[in-house]
């Protein structure tokens, strides 16, 4: 085996050193770009995966003029209320293709004590049936929720699990927190059962103007899950012909028009890293076929010694493998604290719930960039290459005179 | 042993083909020390080429041990000339990126085995060509005979059965050349190796057992 072409290569880098650096800065350009894009994408498909799956509904029913307040509180995350009348969920129950139904109720909370956070958004769901919830409890709590407990969206860092939070003026003991969703609605959501909504209710009339937030006999949304065998789509259709005054949102389509926002938004950079690709791989081509001349002669020498032509191809690839491995590991560092640094200014401006990949994605994400940063120079050089390991030694050793 | 059969190879020189060796044939048995006298463009760096499988030749045959050489695949040839032969070229042939020692270790560098203990051989190869000053050194900051010796060196390092020799002495003064001669001398003595030396010195070549003189790619024995 040759034992040595690493040395080899290394050292030959080494020689050329500002043109190594040269190719390392322009694969770093495309490593940074891809990494802080496909970040970004990430967050933006982890978010919405994670909180339509919290949301564990096929089908969102919401009031028909309070369609753009429900979307929005889906995607930007500033959360709104509405309602409408409770007889809403035995309709949709009965509606073809709809599987289990839940409701909830949108309520916020206010002012009533000294100390109590008041603006926080208080979500009421029916223990027994919800279908979003439930599992969680399941797992988590393994018993159902009492009238005097809440759970927590990871959003509000005020509350433990454990502490006691008055709404109201009722006491609620905090009993869990649920994951982080990147989506504010749910994060900084508390929920509480219809139970305890109960008993809210009778203290809440004590003030006018909160008795007034507290509506009787009414929900916000209903959640519909669909029998295995017949499209979202449809049931929601048929929602929306048999129960009047309301929309029925199927919540795949919002993660497909946040991810076509997404991209329009993304097209201009996506475009701009075509072109830093393209002209990374002319680049590191135009480099490497530089390269491979200048070193005609110590080429055909190698072959001279013993050199098969598979040693050449691997010396060449192999220095096109360091370079550019070398550009990723920069650019993701670079393209990483640039997105860290910035993450709020970028993912404000996008407007879009987003969630900060973990340490594992991270390291998943890294090495996709690294992999197609390497793939860019191992491209690039591979013609090149090819061509060094051809030549005819003779005639290299002649020609790099 | 060495077996070339009506071996020609021609290049294109304004349009129509100039043969730069033309219908040679010779055979040299293991051990002999030879030398190819002749003028400047006569084709002998050509030969030696030809000779080990650098270059392809247009008609004719080259067998190396009964081995026709370009039978072989690039495994085969490549390893061929790693073992069983070496070049010193007539120009500057070290590699501008690697130290003295590295350069005579380079044909241990595309060889089968680890390397052991050749770095004390190198360095030894180095010692006896007056070189133990230099053994870091790169070959920018070497002279032209310096480089020299290192190349005739490095083609000592894998113990080939074969040297091909174009012009090993071009730069040297009467007294390295005369050493290098007499190391030459010795190797073939002690390890029954092979010499073809290709030079324009008769003086040089009167010292070797056997003498061809090239004219315009034609051999001859002299
Ligand atoms: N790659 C090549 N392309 C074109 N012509 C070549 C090539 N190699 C050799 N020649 C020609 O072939 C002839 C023989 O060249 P060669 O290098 O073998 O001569 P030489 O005897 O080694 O000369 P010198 O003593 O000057 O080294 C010359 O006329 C040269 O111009
Ligand atoms: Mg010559």
């Amino acid at each position: 085996m040759a034992w040595n072409i690493t040395a080899l290569a290394r050292k030959n880098l080494r020689r050329k050193l500002f043109r190594s650096l040269a190719i390392i800065a322009a694969v770093m350009v495309v490593a940074a770009t891809l990494f802080s894009v496909t970040t970004i994408m990430d967050s933006v498909e982890q978010s919405l995966s994670r909180g339509t799956a919290r949301l564990g509904a096929d089908i969102m029913v919401v009031p028909e003029k309070a369609e753009a307040a429900a979307r929005s509180a889906l995607l930007s995350g500033k959360p709104s209320k509405f309602y409408m009348d409770k007889s809403v969920v035995d309709k949709v129950r009965q509606v073809r293709g709809v599987r289990e139904v839940t409701s909830q109720l949108f309520l916020k909370s206010a002012p009533y004590q000294c100390c109590d956070i008041s603006d926080l958004f208080l979500i009421g769901f029916d223990p027994e049936h919800d279908f979003t919830i439930k599992p969680w409890l399941t797992n988590n709590l393994g018993r159902p929720l009492k009238a005097d407990e809440v759970i927590m969206g990871r959003g509000i860092t005020a509350y433990a699990v454990g502490f006691t939070v008055n709404f109201f003026d009722q006491p609620f003991k905090i009993v869990g927190m649920l994951e982080e969703t990147g989506i504010d609605f749910i994060d900084n959501s508390v929920f509480l059962s219809y139970a305890g909504i109960d008993r809210i209710l009778p203290h809440s009339s004590q003030n006018s103007v909160i008795a007034a937030s507290i509506p009787k006999d009414k929900v916000s949304t209903v959640l519909v899950q669909v029998e295995p065998d017949i499209s979202p789509d449809r049931v929601a259709i048929f929602i929306q012909s048999q129960v009047d005054g309301v929309k029925a949102i199927v919540t795949n389509h919002i993660i497909a028009s946040v991810r076509q926002q997404l991209f329009i938004l993304m097209r201009s950079v996506l475009s701009v890293s075509l072109i830093l690709w393209i002209m990374a791989v002319v680049l590191v081509g135009v480099v490497f076929s530089m390269i491979v001349n200048e070193r005609r002669r110590e080429l055909g020498i190698f072959r001279a010694m013993g050199a098969r032509k598979g040693h050449i191809f691997r010396l060449i690839i192999l220095e096109a493998t360091i370079l550019s491995l070398a550009g990723g590991l920069v650019g993701v560092a670079v393209g990483g604290g640039v997105l860290y640094l910035f993450k709020d200014a970028i993912y404000a401006s996008l407007n879009i719930p987003h969630l900060w990949p973990s340490a594992m994605r991270f390291l998943g994400l890294s090495s996709i960039c690294l992999l197609m940063s390497l793939l860019t120079g191992v491209f690039a050089a591979l013609g090149p290459a090819i061509r060094a390991a051809t030549l005819e030694p003779y005639e290299a050793i002649r020609g790099g005179e | 042993m060495i077996e070339v059969e009506h071996l020609s190879k021609a290049y294109p020189l304004d349009g129509h083909p100039v043969k730069a060796v033309d219908d040679v044939s010779l055979s040299i048995a293991q051990g002999e020390f030879v030398s190819i006298l002749g003028h400047s463009g006569s084709g002998k760096t050509t030969l030696l080429n030809l000779i080990g499988g650098l270059t392809r030749p247009e008609a004719g045959r080259v067998r190396i041990d009964g081995q026709d050489i370009w039978s072989l695949n690039d495994a085969e040839l490549s390893r061929l000339r790693n073992e069983k032969m070496n070049f010193i070229f007539q120009f500057a042939s070290l590699i501008p990126t690697l130290n003295v020692v590295d350069n005579v270790l380079l044909p241990a560098t595309f060889g089968k085995a680890k390397p052991v203990g050749l770095r004390s051989r190198a360095m030894e190869l180095l010692e006896l060509m007056g070189l133990s000053g230099k053994l870091t050194a790169y070959p920018a900051q070497l002279s032209g005979g310096q480089q020299r010796r290192v190349a005739i060196s490095r083609a000592f390092i894998n113990e080939p059965a074969i040297v091909l020799a174009d012009e090993p002495t071009g730069d040297l003064d009467e007294d390295t050349e005369r050493e290098v001669l007499a190391l030459f001398r010795q190797v073939n003595e002690k390890r029954r190796t092979t010499f073809l030396i290709v030079t324009h010195s008769s003086e040089l070549a009167a010292k070797t057992d056997r003498r061809f003189r090239m004219t315009a790619g034609r051999l001859e024995i002299i």
